[in-house]
């Protein structure tokens, strides 16, 4: 998943990257693996400065969804830390410049629920209903942002 | 005490962009807290 230029390039600029390999790294792989749950590779976890993961990757990816999942991890990382408009200008980021990834119908629900959380304002979980209804609407997220309209129940 | 490698080595036009993993999670953590970033860990299976 890593041999794109991108991805590595993400990586090396976003991360502190750790490979831990299921054979070559036995004990390690048992003992982290064990403390995360990490139970099939590829698996991918974001985690943040206190040690808790804040996403989680499991199996391969292409690379535009993989980078789609990277940035949707760092945005909950900064959401977890109480940043949200950093955390909302990232789940945007997503929206807009990977649209087509899975990661963006469920980056535009929190990035409402981070405008929400950094504003108080229930507008801001009106406007993502609003959002969702030109877009996304096979999605869980469209469903989930619907109680949000007007007409939500 | 495991070491760092740097692996997936990607070549683009004669330049190589590797990675610089990490084996130590514990440390990469760290540093994570020193430098205020996260950390990207891997569980792999694919040829180191």
């Amino acid at each position: 998943m890593y041999v794109d230029e991108r991805v590595a390039g993400f990586v090396s600029e976003n991360f502190l990257p750790v490979r831990v390999h299921v054979k070559d790294d036995a004990d390690e792989f048992q003992r982290l693996g064990g403390r995360f749950g990490a139970e099939w590779t590829p698996t991918i976890l974001i985690v943040d400065p206190q040690g808790e993961e804040r996403h989680r990757v499991e199996g391969f990816l292409p690379s535009e969804e993989l980078l789609g999942q990277l940035e949707f991890g760092l945005a909950r990382v900064d959401f977890s830390a109480g940043s949200y408009s950093e955390a909302e200008e990232r789940f945007r980021d997503i929206v807009e410049g990977r649209p087509d990834t899975e990661a963006a119908p469920q980056a535009l629900y929190w990035a409402g629920v981070a405008r929400y959380k950094a504003t108080n304002d229930g507008g801001a979980l009106e406007d993502t209903a609003r959002a969702f209804q030109g877009r996304y609407q096979e999605t869980p997220w469209a469903k989930k942002a619907s109680v949000w309209s007007d007409g939500g129940d | 005490m495991l070491t760092s490698r740097a692996t997936n080595v990607h070549v683009t036009g004669g330049q190589a962009m590797p990675i610089d993993w990490s084996h130590d999670f514990e440390d990469a953590l760290e540093r994570a807290r020193r430098e205020g970033r996260s950390v990207l860990l891997d569980f792999s299976a694919a040829p180191m």
